[in-house]
């Protein structure tokens, strides 16, 4: 299979279903002429034109609120706010307008609708372009959430998101755009397509599961790889969806494996992490727990800009196969003397 | 108001004792410093001396009564005195239920509401203990927190699955939990346990074992289970150790050969160390103080008291902390606390007339050295001529986790040095 980067899997599944179906539309600042703010959509606007792919003027509420009104004339737009942190504008459209539409219209009025945003830390960008809000929106019920951590997963969902006929947050990993992976020849893509709500096991293995999202999936690899190598046999399952849920995979690997290590790069408090913690608690897994759940997140503070910080506070690969260490040494020193 | 006499914890590894007798009986005075109960943990017996004065009001664990350390076992106070109502009710709990692990004893001051803080006790010398503070009317009820077993969620499912009681089960967790994979370990254990029919015949009678020898049997199957050992032998020209002995003992030394070896043994292992050691999965903890477990077969069965800093010993002050060990052990009154600590067991059945053996290494120990009877063999000097010498055979047996077989030979070479030259052991002041 050939090789391409996690932003040209996002052009490709975009231009592809815009080719497909003639209701796509693709809308967002710095998205036509200048090729989006991470270039994600060069060339775009030269195959499909102005009306299909259109520059906004620097508004968040406009852009969902724009293209939540688009969805209901019948469009199925993809929106993009040039930063996740952003969203914090256009919330009023997305939360009151965009998520309540078709139940308060008794079905009638459906917004398939994707909002594509970057987020997470690791550019240099500071405290208001570095953050992980996906937590937030997991909240609103209606709305659907979607975190790839590579190019594969990256292509299928946002095709099966833009052919979803509901809202869907698309967070993208800014700094996974570079990174390159194995995806299907375009001539096959028709078949690329990764329901939303579907977990995916990247590792399997048999003394922990690690739980993870986004880039730290790459990261949990990169530990697991390294715990392999001292005998600890690391499941590493990707939840890809936040909402919906995979519940049953998380289940299914907390129960093979009886320890959970929970990874995400957002915040601790609050986030997505407690969800998926109470899942497992709150499930039949609970009875195959050999170890308490752990959960290896953000710190609570904004992202520093010095870079040093800025890398200390999220989980790296190190820091995650110290945690899975801690979850496997529960055992006492003189082990079984009595 | 009446104060609690409560089981010590006389060991790190103590979780449970047997109480054997009570010498004191309900209503009746005692003083500070009585023996009023002997008691029996997995290592050793010992007599319970009460701390305060007063009258015992009541004895809450009859003889046979297997309690939890730091659990109250009597009450004592002033005549008529009222024993808070929540302690009492332990009485009236099952025996079985007595197996209970201890909670938050070792690793949680804190948490004086439930048990006296276990440094306290432990500084003691086995002597019941004053309560940390006047908790006791404010602790939970017994039952809220007797009975309550530390075990994950797997654990528990693993043993209802199996229809076992968690108290049964020895825990390995770091916590004291018990692990799913401690249910497993111990129902293969009973397995191989119940399928074992005993053919009783006319004649034929049970002979019990006493809680040390079944608390050896446990720790030396583990043992045997879990440590992938190796042994190797080496024979120790002792002529001139054996000259030195019984000048020695002309000018009135009792200095023993069991002593020798023991001073060898930490002249060994101070110079090659890496067995003075406990093996810790994926690291060695290399120990700082040499200590050396010395086998003593007591009435009750196997008993290892330890000689602490052996190797700052003289070889005179070796054998009179051996026998005064050696003595503890026969009259059954050794505290745990001097059982612990050791890295590797001498075991000498050289007075047996043993010549050779291959001793079982006692976890969490890594090695053991088996010494043998002295005997008299005729060996060739460098021209080929018979000469009579005095020689004894030494085998270690060890983890070989900790270290291969170069390595204890290492170990038993300086072992054999200090055997064949006794002038290199630390010399009398």
């Amino acid at each position: 299979m050939r090789e391409i980067t996690y932003a040209d899997a996002i052009r490709e599944a975009m231009s592809e279903e815009m080719r497909r179906d003639s209701r796509v539309i693709f809308i967002g600042e710095d998205i036509g002429v200048y090729g989006g703010a991470f270039g994600v959509s060069r060339g775009m606007l030269e195959e499909f034109g102005e009306t299909r792919v259109r520059d906004t003027p620097i508004s968040e509420a406009v852009i969902v609120g724009a293209a939540a009104g688009a969805a209901m004339t019948g469009l199925r737009p993809i929106a993009e706010l040039m930063f996740s942190d952003f969203i914090t504008l256009a919330m009023d459209q997305l939360v009151n307008q965009a998520a309540k539409n078709r139940f308060q219209f008794g079905s009638q009025g459906a917004i398939p609708l994707v909002i594509r945003t970057p987020a997470g830390s690791g550019t240099g960008a500071a405290a208001q372009h570095s953050q992980s809000l996906e937590a937030w929106v997991c909240h609103v019920p209606g709305l659907k959430v979607v975190i790839p951590s590579t190019p594969y997963d990256a292509k299928g969902l946002l095709k099966a998101a833009v052919r979803d006929n509901n809202p869907v947050l698309f967070f993208e990993q800014k700094l996974l755009y570079r990174t390159k992976g194995e995806v299907p020849e375009p001539e096959l893509s028709e078949d690329h397509i990764i329901p939303l709500g579907k977990a995916d096991i990247k590792r399997s293995g048999h003394d922990l599961t690690i739980i993870s999202y986004g880039r730290m999936v790459q990261e949990s690899l990169k530990a697991a790889e390294k715990l392999a190598g001292i005998g600890i046999d690391t499941e590493v399952l990707d939840i890809r969806t936040l909402v919906p849920m995979d519940r049953q995979a998380v289940i299914a690997s907390a129960k093979k494996t009886g320890r959970v290590l929970i990874v995400h790069e957002a915040v601790k408090t609050g986030g997505f992490g407690g969800e998926i913690v109470s899942t497992i608690a709150d499930s039949e897994a609970f009875f195959y727990l050999d170890a308490p759940i752990k959960r290896l997140c953000g710190l609570d503070v904004p992202i520093p800009y010095n870079p040093g910080l800025e890398a200390g506070v999220v989980p790296s690969s190190a820091a995650i196969y110290t945690s899975a260490l801690e979850l496997m040494e529960q055992r006492q020193l003189m082990q079984g003397a009595t | 108001m009446a104060e609690p006499i409560i089981m010590p914890k006389a060991g790190m590894l103590m979780h449970t004792g047997t109480i054997l007798e009570w010498y004191a009986a309900e209503g009746v005075p005692i003083r500070k410093g009585d023996a009023i109960a002997h008691i029996e943990t997995d290592k050793a017996t010992m007599n319970l001396e009460a701390e305060y004065e007063g009258v015992l009001l009541k004895i809450v664990h009859g003889p046979g009564e297997i309690v939890p350390v730091t659990r109250p076992i009597a009450w004592v106070g002033d005549p008529g005195e009222p024993i808070p109502d929540n302690h009492h009710a332990i009485s009236k709990t099952p025996v079985n239920l007595g197996l209970t692990i201890p909670l938050k004893i070792v690793h949680n001051e804190k948490s004086s509401q439930e048990n006296y803080p276990a440094s306290r006790v432990m500084s003691g010398n086995l002597t019941s203990q004053k309560p940390a503070d006047k908790t006791i009317e404010s602790s939970p009820p017994a039952e809220h927190h007797f009975g309550i077993y530390r075990a994950t969620p797997a654990a528990r499912r693993t043993a209802a699955e199996l229809d076992i009681t968690l108290g049964e089960i020895p825990p390995s967790g770091r916590y004291g939990q018990i692990l799913a994979s401690d249910v497993l370990h111990y129902v293969n254990q009973r397995h191989e346990r119940e399928n074992f029919i005993p053919m009783m015949e006319e004649g034929d009678s049970f002979l019990p074992l006493t809680s040390i020898q079944k608390a050896m049997g446990r720790h030396l199957t583990f043992g045997v289970q879990t440590i992938p050992y190796s042994s190797c032998s080496m024979d120790a020209d002792v002529t001139r150790l054996v000259e030195k002995r019984e000048q020695m003992i002309k000018i009135g030394s009792k200095v023993t050969i069991t002593s020798f070896a023991a001073a060898a043994l930490a002249f060994g292992l101070q110079k090659n160390r890496r067995f003075n050691s406990q093996y810790d999965r994926d690291r060695l903890i290399l120990k700082g103080a040499v200590n050396v477990g010395i086998a003593v077969n007591g009435p009750q069965g196997l008993v290892v008291p330890v000689l602490q800093h052996a190797d700052q010993l003289t070889i005179e002050e070796i054998s009179s902390k051996t026998a005064e060990l050696s003595k503890l052990v026969h009259t059954e009154n050794i505290s745990p606390d001097l059982l612990e600590g050791a890295t590797i067991t001498l075991s000498n059945l050289g007075p047996y007339g043993v010549t050779s053996f291959i001793p079982l290494i006692n976890p969490p120990q890594s090695a053991i050295l088996g010494v043998s009877a002295v005997r008299e063999i005729f060996l060739p000097d460098p021209d080929g001529k018979p000469v009579l010498k005095k020689i004894m055979s030494l085998t270690l047996s060890y983890d070989h986790r900790v270290g291969g077989g170069a390595e204890a030979a290492l170990l038993l070479a300086g072992i054999r040095e200090a055997l064949e030259q006794p002038e290199l052991l630390k010399p009398q002041e």
